[in-house]
């Protein structure tokens, strides 16, 4: 599936690619008011990664149900709305109002966004509020809830137990990663919001520690993302325990992506005699 | 090219295809005009529409590249896209690096190009430096529907003035030229060019403009003195090309657009732009 916000509202890449193939969709993240974002210069490459600072813009919950829900309600494959708040009560507010939708899966609260001054990530790094914020999201939501978390804290497995205890079901790692890029010769940050949020195959090893950390301590399913660029990489986070992947920088690279991925995992499981993926989910041999 | 320029602005779906390049020319120290030979047809592509480009196999650039289709030659079966390549960082320098026979993954025609003028007005065409790239297809289309234009065409100095020998070829243009260091044409800036040539009142004009910032704001400036509408191309940073990462935003009137999807090509009065105008 798309990690949110390389996907737009699914309808962006529907010429491009059967959408209805994908594990499922995920939006990018919508906000109870609409919101302008950050200002730009918004990307900046990196080496091997792509720092981008958008400020989740998006249309607003009553503009995504107007404009963005009749594509997604006409899709076949699952759809996951993405969601986030600058209160605790917003997000409540927003897994009320996003859960009585018809046609949606589930509901991924994002608690690690690097890329706004309040809610975002500041949410995430507490397990005491990670707890109460999933708490209080899984009991106004009627659809399973994902928590979506950030590598960068310093007790992970704390927090994702928070989680699991809060009622996610399921946990999304990683984020982007706070990070900055310096335009030397003017001595200005390259990004107009001055830090932004790695992503790419730069991050890859820590997204695979996150998902490995986050793995020892809970028993709900896990979403791995951060720098997949094909099926070995996906492989490798099913190894080391994600029972989902998501496919975020490179579907700017490649829009065909996801169905590369999906297309080489079928013939690996297929060469391998691998009935069931799910033989490979956490099978990572660790010699002590 | 099929170009009607009465037609109207039409937006193609885009399609991302496997692309080769068949001629890398160098054009002094820092251009390249790549031909790139493409998989299947790609419809009808308007002037100032662009494409993103990323070399196969590749992985030391992750996101493709946005440039402007220089120029384009539709079959039935085939097609065939130019690129004006300045190069100005590492994914700019390795397509310029790259040989005849590389493979490209290209993804195109995006964006909504110039739009034609309306029947019987004067057409005026801008360009600075490199925003010569869109507007040559504009130009070349324009021709071909019978519609007479004054190009300015301004640059640091005579080798950036790249499209010149092409331009000059074609009849029904009257082509007024500027450089920074006097090499080619008057000495000084293709916008002072315009101002003294041009007598900015309201009248059936428009504009067509591409080329640095503060060019572009100079001359959207003089349009709006003259009550004229102005075009104007601009160029950002993206990572998508279809309005997914919203990465490449333009600040204008209306809140922050992509220029992807909302442009490249705006009308200058929606911009409100960030620096200062230089003319």
């Amino acid at each position: 599936m798309p990690a949110s916000g390389t996907f737009g509202y699914g309808e962006e890449y529907s010429t491009l690619i059967d959408v209805n193939t994908l594990g499922a969709i995920v939006t990018k993240g919508i906000s109870l008011s609409p919101q302008e974002g950050n200002p730009p210069p918004r990307l900046w490459e990196t080496r091997g990664g792509m720092l981008n600072s958008i400020g989740l813009q998006n249309v607003g919950l009553e503009a995504f149900i107007q404009q963005k829900m009749p594509f997604l309600r006409r899709c076949k494959t699952p759809i996951i709305i993405n969601f986030f708040g600058y209160s605790i009560n917003e997000y409540t507010e927003m897994a009320k109002r996003l859960s009585t939708l018809e046609g949606l899966a589930a509901l991924e609260a994002n608690l690690s966004c690097p890329n706004i001054k309040e809610g975002g990530i500041h949410f995430g790094c507490a397990a005491d509020t990670v707890s109460k914020i999933t708490k209080l999201v899984v009991k106004s939501s009627k659809l399973p809830v994902i928590i979506k978390l950030s590598s960068q804290v310093s007790n992970l497995k704390d927090i994702c137990l928070a989680a699991e205890d809060g009622g996610a079901e399921a946990i999304t790692l990683i984020n982007s990663i706070p990070a900055m890029a310096i335009d030397l010769e003017r001595k200005r940050p390259r990004l107009g919001g001055i830090t932004g949020g790695l992503s790419g195959p730069a991050i890859k090893p820590i997204a695979l520690k996150a998902v490995f950390d986050a793995a020892s301590v809970v028993r709900i399913p896990l979403i791995g993302v951060g720098g997949i660029v094909n099926y070995l990489d996906a492989l490798e986070f099913l190894l080391v325990g994600a029972s989902a992947i998501q496919v975020g920088t490179t579907n700017f690279r490649n829009p065909l992506a996801m169905t590369e991925i999906i297309g080489g995992l079928d013939s690996f499981l297929a060469e391998r005699g691998i009935k069931n993926i799910r033989e490979i989910v956490g099978s990572l041999e660790v010699l002590i | 090219m099929q170009t009607d320029y009465t037609s109207q602005r039409t937006i193609n779906s885009p399609i991302y295809l496997n692309g080769i390049i068949i001629e890398n020319e160098q054009r002094g120290d820092q251009y390249h005009h790549l031909k790139v030979s493409l998989s299947k047809s790609v419809g009808l592509v308007v002037p100032g529409q662009f494409a993103m480009l990323s070399i196969e196999g590749r992985k030391d650039i992750l996101l493709p590249r946005p440039f402007s289709i220089h120029n384009f030659d539709n079959k039935e079966n085939a097609s065939r896209f130019d690129f004006l390549i300045k190069v100005v960082g590492d994914g700019s320098r390795l397509l310029a690096q790259s040989s005849v026979g590389s493979p490209l993954r290209v993804l195109a025609p995006l964006g909504i190009g110039f739009p034609a003028p309306p029947l019987g007005y004067k057409v005026l065409v801008v360009a600075g430096g490199i925003g010569i790239a869109p507007l040559f297809p504009l130009v070349l289309g324009l021709r071909r529907s019978h519609i007479d234009l004054h190009l300015f065409y301004g640059a640091k100095s005579q080798k950036d003035l790249i499209c010149l020998h092409e331009l000059l070829l074609l009849k029904g243009i009257t082509i007024s030229i500027a450089t920074e260091d006097g090499t080619h044409g008057e000495q000084g800036l293709i916008t002072k060019v315009l101002r003294d040539k041009v007598p900015f009142q309201a009248e059936k004009m428009v504009i067509y403009t591409c080329g640095p910032e503060p060019m572009m704001q100079a001359v959207a400036n003089l349009a709006v003195e003259g009550m004229i509408t102005c075009w104007a191309s601009l160029e950002r940073r993206m990572a998508c090309g279809i309005g997914a990462c919203l990465g490449c935003v333009v600040k204008t009137k209306k809140g922050y657009l992509c220029s992807c999807m909302n442009g490249p090509v705006f009308n200058s009065q929606d911009i409100i732009w960030q620096g200062d105008a230089k003319s």
